[in-house]
């Protein structure tokens, strides 16, 4: 596990250069070749996040324990955003590393992890009894859910817009039930799971937005204290909440475990890229990318808002036409 | 979430029928209208 980790970081040395070559040349693609190009990024981004889960799985169980591989993650987040923040934002003294920092900021950013955590954590069981096609589709309400919560702070909703949101529902409904068994294809545990999942991924993806976005604390020190809350919540899950197989914390990390780590670490770069390329309209799936990455902000500009409606991302994304 | 569908019902044992590839693309159709009203919605 640790190898795999200190191969990725030592394969990201040299790559820099070449990275970025290939970054600026899909920059002077045509609008549409960049478009194109961005959405099958995303695309097989999002595939292969949601298969990794199913991919680690022996027997339909983890041989890891999934609270070690969320905090597994965060640290690694949590690596990249200090270093950003004490190299390329230069932050040397302590006002640096508390710039915007109260007590109000920490008790939002503890919650909004705790939410986070929560949901990360949830993927790792719901993925255990679900095929992940059955969570894309029940995750697509989550925009919706956003819109919804977001029309209660003011945002408009057109009468069409409702009747997509019903008929989406309607059409989920058609899709998981079994007529002949008179019941959902999947256990009833795992739609309550899926429920809780999409409410809180729309919950904290509003609270993102319309509150935590708010404070002035520089984006990787807020990336750097929402990592370090996430590494907190995730390492007390480990200690405290029963496992059906206690496993140590490095414990059952093959290559594909390894991978899922970096991948979820990581993949995030990939979905700022295509905010920086593709229209709006592209990323329609908050869930896909639960909160910033730390190298969002080095990569765009203005940094991308996430877990927006689709409607709001529209106003504030870059778009190159 | 088509790609996952049909990963997941050739791989993982979704079951899929005429009746849920409609449900899949009514909620295809769906989200594309959605997404297009909300972008050419005028700003607040």
């Amino acid at each position: 596990m640790l190898t795999a980790l200190l191969l990725a970081l030592v394969a990201c040395g040299p790559c820099r250069k070449q990275l970025g070559t290939l970054v600026s040349d899909f920059g002077n693609m045509s609008a549409y070749a960049q478009q194109t190009g961005a959405f099958c990024v995303l695309v097989a981004t999002m595939v292969v996040a949601m298969l990794l889960f199913k991919l680690c799985q022996v027997g339909g169980t983890y041989t890891f324990s999934p609270a070690s591989s969320v905090a597994l993650t965060e640290m690694c987040k949590l690596a990249l955003a200090l270093f950003l923040h004490a190299r390329i934002n230069g932050a040397r003294d302590a006002a640096a590393w508390s710039e915007g920092v109260t007590a109000r900021v920490l008790v939002h950013y503890a919650l909004l992890s705790a939410g986070y955590t929560a949901n990360n954590q949830m993927a790792f069981y719901i993925l255990r009894s679900a095929d992940p096609g059955s969570l894309a589709l029940f995750k697509s309400t989550a925009p919706y859910l956003v819109a919804l919560m977001l029309r209660c702070t003011g945002q408009r909703i057109s009468e069409l817009q409702y009747v997509a949101v019903i008929i989406n529902c309607l059409a989920i409904g058609v899709v998981q039930y079994d007529v002949c068994k008179g019941a959902g294809l999947l256990p009833r545990k795992v739609y309550v799971m899926m429920t809780v999942a999409t409410l809180l991924t729309a919950t904290t993806s509003v609270w993102n937005q319309k509150i935590v976005k708010g404070f002035a604390v520089p984006v990787n020190l807020q990336n750097a204290i929402l990592y370090t809350y996430g590494t907190i919540f995730a390492v007390l899950s480990f200690v405290l909440l029963p496992e059906e197989k206690p496993v140590g914390f490095l414990e059952g990390y093959g290559p594909l475990a390894a991978l899922l780590v970096i991948f979820q670490a990581f993949h995030g770069l990939a979905v700022t890229l295509v905010y920086k390329y593709a229209d709006a309209s592209a990323h329609a799936h908050p869930s896909s990318h639960p909160r910033p990455h730390p190298l969002s902000h080095h990569l765009t500009s203005p940094p991308p808002p996430l877990l927006t409606s689709p409607a709001q991302s529209s106003r504030t994304l870059p778009t190159r036409r | 979430m088509a790609f996952l569908v049909i990963i997941s019902s050739v791989f993982f044992g979704l079951q899929v029928n005429v009746h849920s590839w409609l449900g899949i693309g009514i909620i295809l159709t769906a989200t594309h209208l959605y997404m297009n009203v909300a972008l050419r919605a005028p700003p607040k």
